[in-house]
């Protein structure tokens, strides 16, 4: 509206200056020419004002009409109606202004009309193969999905599967990558080490992970102390390899371990302490006893002599029983270790006889021996199979009367030995019968021949035959006699050898870990020397077993040679650690010949199986370490 | 004929003196240490034939002064017999490491000692029954 008046007022006054001009200028001249035009200046203003003015207007108004369509139509374009063609045909400029505008909006109709076009396809309907591709297509998808939905719901079960085990495990489980810091820690982990989660995640795990178990100490974040196992094994994370590191908690089974042992190491160090301090009065008691009785430091009355005697035979008696008491209870506290060898039983058996020939033949009684013409060696301690007999006979002795039988024998009962040491003594009651091995059980002291037992010797005597795996038991009737009888496995070198070879096979089996089955032999190569090694060979064996030992100490397991000149050993080593503990021993054997000059007359022969890699069995060991002697011995 | 040395070394007085006394009798020359300290002194001063040795010794233990003088030129030729509490096997195998030449477990009976030390300073062995 505005607008519209503005023009038109602008255009009145662009009318009516030029009219008012020419009549100021037509006044002037009058005036000059001395026409008095005032009263017609005036009409004639008046009558050119009347006509100007209206025309002035009326022409604006036109102008204005055509710049009001175009408004009009813009204001349509700007709604985004495309389809108003300005419409003036003035036949003048604005005719060509408007022309302009519609050719624009035709051409932005045009553009439209393309893109409309270009949609227009999808409103037409889709031909049959086209509609069997789609259909495959959605089904195909509609499988993908459902697929996904699944693996979605797998995945969440897997999810919460690994939740419950690695997060419930009562054991602490680390992943740590191959930089080594740690990745993920379970709750465990963060109970066991008292720490969060946070405090381990990110941070180097500090420990060099191999892949053997290891025990590891534990340090928790309030100060305490625990020990730990700690397991390695190779997994990936997030697609990278990484380690799965699981600590068991062994605190208390450490200290368990670590209280056994120390329980141990008391009791040794009780029964060695005791048994100095008890032994060191004893023998200084009978040394002067000694000294007194063999007159050294002056002769003695007869009395004096008499009630000496009484004294030294306390002394033994006192001696007697505190060796009793220490043998029991270092054979309870399994501190006793079996020397074996191969040993003659006969010649012990007759040892102990002839030791008690004296006290027999006070009591007349008879006492004799009953075993075969051969009787092959046993594998066994000789001392204490001695003590054994020691005790039985001696036992013999004092429960039977005058002129009473004692008999002691031995027999070879294919699988085993058996021997018996039979009397006419007393006998056992029936109701004694099972208590006859117990401690300090005593039935029916004897009268009259002093020594009293401390009622420990069976006792000592059946764990002595129980530890070399024999058994012991008692016949035995009132008054007519006992029979004691035990047997004593046989052990032929093979037998033994290959039990030994079968416990380690069934440790490092146990254990997981590995067992070098080693022979070594002394072979004579030129068969020229057979009288001067055979009576060498035996010492030299056992000098070489001895180095063996001791460059072993414990890490192995010596066996006795074998009558053919082997000495097997067995090593708790793999195979790798094997070759090198062959060729130091080697070094070391051959050194020692070297020594005793028998460097030319002899060759070292090693022979080696590892358990697993060897063989899995100890047959297969045994003869793959040395092929020639077993397969002779086959 | 000159009385054979022997160096008794036991930290137990009473039982050296049981000891001296039947090695006197025996005809020989006691000399008595108490510890291990001493029983080296005296072996370098006296120049013993024969050493009686118990294991367990103050300041420097029977096995030390075995070995010391084992393997020392002047006095490795003395013979050494070694005193053991009950035989234990690695009490043995140590004293043998250490260079004993015998072996005696306490207690003993005189006349065990006496016929070792006969055999060992290659007398008959009757002569000291």
């Amino acid at each position: 509206m505005r607008l519209k008046l503005k023009i038109q007022y602008k255009l009145a006054l662009i009318f009516c200056l030029p009219a008012l001009v020419l009549i100021g200028v037509g006044e002037i001249i009058g005036y000059f020419c001395g026409y008095h035009l005032l009263r017609n200046t005036i009409l004639v203003s008046a009558i050119l004002f009347a006509f100007l003015l209206p025309i002035a207007f009326i022409s604006g108004g036109i102008l204005v009409k055509s710049i009001k369509k175009l408004q009009r139509a813009m204001e349509e374009i700007a709604q985004g109606n495309l389809d108003c063609p300005i419409d003036i045909k003035s036949g003048d400029e604005m005719e060509q202004l408007a022309d302009s505008f519609n050719d624009m909006i035709a051409t932005i109709k045009e553009g439209r009309g393309q893109i409309a076009g270009r949609s227009a396809p999808l409103n037409k309907p889709i031909p049959g193969r086209y509609q069997k591709i789609l259909k495959t297509s959605a089904k195909a998808t509609l499988n993908v999905l459902e697929d996904l939905v699944k693996a979605k719901d797998d995945l969440e079960l897997s999810q919460q599967s690994f939740h419950s085990i690695v997060e419930k495990s009562a054991d602490a489980i680390f992943i740590v990558d191959r930089n080594g810091f740690v990745r993920y820690v379970n709750p465990a982990a963060e109970t066991i080490f008292e720490r969060k989660k946070e405090d381990f995640i990110d941070d180097p795990f500090g420990m060099p992970l191999n892949h053997d178990r290891t025990e590891i100490g534990i340090f928790r974040l309030k100060g305490g102390r625990g020990t730990g196992e700690m397991t390695v094994t190779e997994t990936t994370w997030l697609g990278e390899k990484a380690d799965l590191v699981t600590i068991h908690d062994i605190t208390e089974r450490k200290s368990a371990e670590e209280k056994l042992i120390k329980l141990d190491q008391l009791k040794t160090d009780f029964v060695s302490t005791v048994s100095h301090e008890l032994r060191t009065p004893l023998t200084i008691m009978g040394e002067y006893a000694s000294i007194i009785s063999d007159e050294i430091p002056g002769k003695l009355n007869p009395e004096q002599r008499e009630y000496l005697s009484i004294i030294e035979g306390n002394i033994d008696r006192l001696s007697g029983i505190i060796e009793d008491l220490l043998d029991i209870s270092r054979i309870e506290a399994e501190k006793v270790v079996l020397k074996r060898e191969f040993v003659d039983l006969a010649s012990i058996i007759n040892d102990v006889v002839t030791q008690f020939k004296p006290k027999a033949d006070e009591k007349q009684i008879e006492l004799k021996t009953v075993f075969p013409l051969s009787l092959p060696p046993l594998y066994i301690d000789g001392n204490r199979i001695r003590q054994v007999f020691t005790n039985l006979i001696g036992n013999a002795i004092k429960f039977t009367q005058r002129n009473g039988k004692i008999t002691a024998e031995a027999a070879d009962k294919e699988k085993e030995f058996e021997c018996r040491v039979t009397d006419t003594g007393i006998g056992i009651a029936p109701e004694n019968l099972d208590k006859v091995f117990k401690r300090f059980e005593q039935f029916d002291r004897t009268e009259g021949s002093g020594a009293k037992g401390t009622g420990l010797g069976l006792a000592i005597t059946e764990a002595l035959i129980q530890l070399h795996r024999g058994r012991i038991w008692v016949e035995s009737e009132l008054n007519k006699g006992s029979k004691f009888i035990f047997t004593l496995p046989k052990y032929s070198p093979a037998t033994l050898f290959q039990e030994h070879v079968m416990n380690s096979v069934k440790e490092a089996a146990t254990i997981g870990s590995a067992t070098t089955l080693f022979n070594i032999s002394l072979i004579d190569p030129n068969q020229l020397n057979g009288e001067f090694l055979q009576g060498r060979l035996k010492p030299t064996l056992k000098d070489m077993e001895g180095l063996l030992g001791k460059s072993l100490r414990g890490k192995g397991d010596i066996v006795l040679g074998d009558v053919d000149g082997l000495i097997h050993f067995l090593v708790n080593c793999d195979k790798e650690n094997a070759l090198r503990v062959e060729s130091r021993l080697r070094q070391k054997l051959s050194d020692y010949l070297v020594s005793q000059g028998l460097a030319e007359k002899v060759k070292l022969h090693f022979g080696r199986a590892t358990y697993p890699e060897d063989g899995s069995s100890a047959e297969e060991l045994m003869k793959k370490a040395r092929p020639e002697v077993y397969a002779s011995k086959a | 004929m000159t009385k054979k040395k022997i160096l008794v070394v036991e930290d137990e007085a009473e039982l050296t003196g049981a000891i001296q006394i039947r090695l006197e009798q025996a005809g020989y020359e006691v000399l008595i240490a108490y510890d291990g300290q001493e029983a080296l002194e005296k072996a370098r001063t006296e120049n013993p034939d024969l050493i009686v040795l118990d294991l367990m010794l103050p300041k420097i233990d029977g096995y030390k002064v075995c070995r010391m003088l084992k393997f020392d030129e002047k006095y490795k030729k003395i013979p050494v017999v070694m005193l053991t509490a009950r035989a234990q096997e690695k009490d043995e195998n140590l004293g043998y490491e250490v260079g004993a030449d015998a072996f005696i477990t306490k207690p003993f009976k005189y006349q065990v000692l006496l016929a070792k030390i006969a055999e060992l300073l290659g007398e008959s062995v009757f002569k000291s029954l």
